[in-house]
């Protein structure tokens, strides 16, 4: 089991990671941030969370027991990636990647074994 | 004097602003959280409520939902330092004069009291069998300054000042546009508010001669969509896309994987087609909730000031992905697509960003 300040570094760690952070999705506050120099994560925290309860009551509306596993934002110059943490939905990951340097698909799944390792 | 009752589990801030206030001549009291103030408020009359919106237990909307009914008169302000966009339109509907972004200045604090405290007289109700251009009309004639807000499937603002519309908006349009936006809305319910004081002054023409264009144009819009409807025949099927996306949905069609697509206006949300596979799902939520997701990425991205575009968004459920990816049409087009998590994501990102950069070469607009 890993614990966010173990985490987060990791997560900067990955290729053309540019920051990360450990959002509550409840209060949309930031729980942990690593990186992100010259980012304002705690602006991205807020709205991504606004955008993470937005699909869930879509799909609760849509009548769908589905949960959310991870939304990916491609923007031109950058990746936003954010994943829900399986040990409690009310928490989520929120990575922004440099698109030139990031390798996107490993990214997901390094991304992926280290949420199910991490327990808030 | 005015009573005002402060609400925040910042024991300190809740301090500041008692002080602040009572130095200023208010009658006021104080509470911890929402339960607190549901008590205070049941026990006295109090004119204005100032609230947090983050507190532990019931949050500051909640409070502003329950004193709707508990406490006509009390008018409300929410006080935030992370009310999104969707907190913003929830605290106004719930009835809430003005959302504070924490931190506060001591005058914008008594600013937001005294346009609570002008908003304290008034019926609220509904009207039924009136348009808003009666409304607009019976405003004008009485020369009121106000703005008024429209709920439709978002909220539009028309603002007038002494009796004249000086400014309107709608999603990101503003000016006379808007206004002819929100005069097309067939129904939707509507709350007025003070009028803010740096309210821009987009509109110019004289109220008679811009509300008789607005009619006509409105007449000229309808008469044409007649018109369309008189030559169904001759024109492709109603859920058809648009010409420039055809060929990335019938190849998006092919691919295995696939389950549906819709496309909407991105500017009014309205569902302009999708596919047949989509039946049985409420078309129109789905439409709604993909388009507030992406307006609230693009939105986020603007904030951050990066210069940067959003290219798309992919969402992952337990059995689906959804892609959602902007086309420069005119209208501009939001295409929402469903996949199984069969599908390959990167073949239908790829689908879709070459049919972008296709339109991008043809000029297709």
């Amino acid at each position: 089991m890993a614990d966010p300040r173990e985490a987060l570094p990791k997560i900067l760690a990955f290729d053309g990671c540019l920051g990360c952070c450990l959002v509550d999705s409840v209060t949309g506050e930031l729980l942990g941030t690593a990186g992100g120099d010259g980012l304002d994560l705690e602006l991205a925290a807020a709205r991504t969370t606004e955008a993470v309860r937005s699909q869930r009551a879509t799909l609760q509306a849509l009548g769908g027991t589905e949960r959310i596993e991870d939304m990916l934002v491609t923007l031109g110059r950058q990746y936003h990636l954010i994943r829900t943490l399986g040990s409690n939905d009310a928490v989520f990951l929120y990575v922004v990647l440099d698109k030139a340097r990031a390798n996107l698909a490993m990214t997901r799944h390094q991304l992926a074994a280290i949420e199910r390792e991490l327990v808030v | 004097m005015t009573s005002v009752l402060v609400v925040d589990d910042d024991v300190g801030l809740r301090t500041t602003i008692c002080r602040d206030l009572t130095s200023h001549g208010f009658v006021v009291s104080q509470a911890e959280h929402a339960d607190e103030a549901l008590a205070l408020l049941a026990a006295h009359p109090i004119d204005v409520l100032l609230t947090d919106l983050r507190m532990p237990g019931a949050d500051g909307i909640d409070l502003l939902e329950r004193i709707r009914s508990a406490s006509t008169r009390t008018r409300a302000i929410l006080m935030s330092g992370y009310a999104t966009a969707r907190d913003y339109e929830r605290a106004i509907e719930c009835g809430a004069v003005r959302v504070l972004c924490k931190p506060f200045t001591s005058s914008e604090l008594l600013q937001s009291i005294r346009q609570a405290v002008d908003c304290e007289t008034g019926f609220r109700g509904s009207i039924h069998g009136l348009s808003l251009i009666d409304l607009l009309q019976m405003f004008h004639f009485a020369r009121r300054s106000l703005a008024i807000v429209v709920d439709g499937l978002a909220p539009g603002h028309v603002f007038l000042d002494n009796g004249h519309v000086i400014h309107a908006t709608y999603r990101e349009l503003d000016g006379e546009p808007a206004l002819r936006t929100i005069l097309a809305m067939p129904a939707g319910s509507l709350r007025t508010m003070v009028l803010p004081p740096a309210t821009p002054h987009s509109i110019a023409r004289d109220f008679q001669a811009l509300l008789l264009d607005s009619l006509r144009t409105l007449d000229e819009r309808d008469a044409a969509d007649r018109d369309d409807e008189l030559a169904e025949f001759d024109e492709r099927p109603a859920t058809a896309p648009p010409p420039a996306l055809e060929l990335a949905i019938d190849r998006l069609r092919r691919l295995d994987g696939y389950r549906s697509a819709l496309w909407l206006d991105l500017r009014t949300g309205a569902v302009l087609g999708s596919d047949d596979q989509i039946a049985g799902v409420d078309r129109d939520r789905a439409a709604a909730g993909y388009a507030e997701l992406y307006q609230i990425e693009r939105s986020l991205v603007d904030a951050l000031s990066t210069g940067d575009v959003v290219e798309d968004i992919v969402v992952t459920s337990s059995h689906h992905h959804l892609v959602l990816r902007e086309f420069a049409l005119s209208p501009p087009v939001l295409l929402c697509v469903v996949l199984d998590r069969t599908a390959s994501l990167g073949l239908v990102r790829r689908t879709l960003a070459v049919t972008e950069a296709a339109m991008t070469r043809g000029g297709a607009r």
